[in-house]
């Protein structure tokens, strides 16, 4: 029997709100798990033992190919993606896809600005970014299951293409009561987020 | 005799009707800033492109109607694989629209709406493009549009339904797409747009709608 290739995408805006909406006001989910080692380490090994055990497959079945994490940078949060590309360069199969995001303008070409204030940012190439590798992959036979973390409808003709038209499974990795309805309506399966909010709770301190 | 190429149009709908609504931005290089180009005021007057009211919705129709043939001629001048016209195959031009969420799961549509939808729904019969809807929860544009565009790019080139695609855009969302498409399968994506940029720099050749190049493609005068 051959072995289960899997890869991880994750959407790092969303996957910060889906934390959020799992997370108590202790085990919050913030800037600093982005930057941790540890947190990179432990985040996919989680979810390949979690996808184990909901599947009831073993560990030895399957091969793990990497993961592609997409993240759409503020033009002064420079620091902070430094800091990111430093510890994805130490840990082998992840891979950091970053854009950097500009601020949304209206008609005059003024910044728009939210209701506390703050300039909005609109994504660049965070979300057709993941969308060209997860179909780009899929063509190309990189994997047999590929694993979404997001909580966003827009990735629904993507995930149609890859699960209808070239055969791949996509499985949606989602808070409990949080999930995206059109999402998980089409994915062949979802694993649960709140199984392995323990990897969080455990490098916050 | 040379080897018919296949063409296909993709049109971001809501990306070029607010680039048409807007004016659009240059580089000017004597002030070294970029300066507003809104040649005929504003393209609505122009072609009548955002005009929700019924009385005047046939206006847009001959805009509509004489898009592909303008696009595939200009194409032609501007590329050295097709020398005529009879030597390209156009395999279709993709429309993609957002639209609001379904009627019953939302609040209603008002007339503007019905009648945007009606004029789609007319264009896509009349003239044979192949309208694609996205629905829009929100009110942010764009949304579900780029990612739809981008999985029918993909897919015609990883499945060879083309050998040219024209992408009517100056989302800079679809760069990645374009590097795919282009590396992977050897297939030459071509950028009409307004804004010279990220995304012209990435396609294979472009046909250049700024500086009055709009207005020589689509010579219609306004009514």
């Amino acid at each position: 029997m051959t072995k289960e290739r899997i890869s991880i995408y994750i959407d790092r805006n969303s996957m910060n709100s889906m934390w959020s909406v799992i997370s108590d006001s202790k085990t919050k989910y913030s800037h600093k798990h982005n930057m941790k080692i540890a947190y990179f380490k432990k985040l996919p090994n989680s979810i390949l033992k979690l996808y184990c055990k909901t599947t009831g497959k073993e560990m030895s079945n399957i091969s793990y190919n990497a993961t592609f994490k997409y993240v759409g940078f503020k033009p002064n949060e420079g620091p902070a993606y430094e800091s990111l590309v430093k510890s994805s360069s130490l840990y082998d199969s992840l891979y950091l896809k970053s854009s950097i995001r500009s601020p949304e303008l209206d008609k005059d070409s003024n910044p728009l600005f939210n209701k506390k204030g703050n300039v909005i940012y609109e994504e660049r190439q965070v979300d057709t970014g993941l969308v060209c590798d997860l179909v780009k992959d899929a063509f190309l036979d990189f994997y047999d299951i590929a694993i979404l973390c997001t909580n966003d409808s827009d990735f629904y003709p993507a995930v149609a293409l890859v699960q209808n038209i070239v055969g791949k499974k996509v499985i949606l990795l989602g808070p409990r009561d949080a999930f995206n309805k059109l999402l998980r309506a089409i994915c062949f399966g979802n694993l649960f987020l709140d199984e392995i909010v323990n990897v969080i709770k455990k490098y916050n301190s | 005799m040379p080897r018919h190429e296949r063409v296909a149009i993709l049109v971001d709908h809501k990306n070029l009707r607010l680039t048409l609504n807007n004016g659009y931005k240059v580089f000017d290089t004597q002030t070294r800033s970029m300066k507003e180009v809104t040649p005929h005021e504003k393209f609505e007057s122009y072609l009548g492109i955002n005009v929700y009211p019924r009385e005047k919705k046939l206006i847009n129709l001959p805009f509509w109607s004489s898009l592909q043939k303008q696009i595939l001629q200009q194409y032609v001048k501007n590329s050295f694989t097709a020398s005529s016209i009879a030597d390209i195959t156009h395999m279709g031009t993709w429309l993609f629209i957002s639209q609001r969420a379904h009627p019953y799961l939302e609040e209603p549509y008002d007339d503007e709406e019905i009648a945007f939808l009606d004029l789609m729904s007319e264009v896509d019969s009349l003239f044979g493009y192949i309208a694609k809807y996205s629905i829009d929860n929100t009110s942010r544009a764009n949304k579900g549009v780029d990612v739809n565009l981008v999985c029918q790019m993909l897919l015609g080139a990883f499945q060879d339904e083309y050998d040219t695609c024209i992408l009517v855009s100056d989302d800079l969302s679809f760069v990645p797409s374009v590097d795919i498409a282009q590396n992977y399968r050897n297939k030459r994506i071509f950028h009409a747009g307004f804004t010279i940029g990220p995304l012209r720099a990435a396609c294979y050749g472009s046909i250049p709608f700024e500086n009055g190049g709009f207005q020589k493609i689509f010579p219609i005068s306004p009514t």
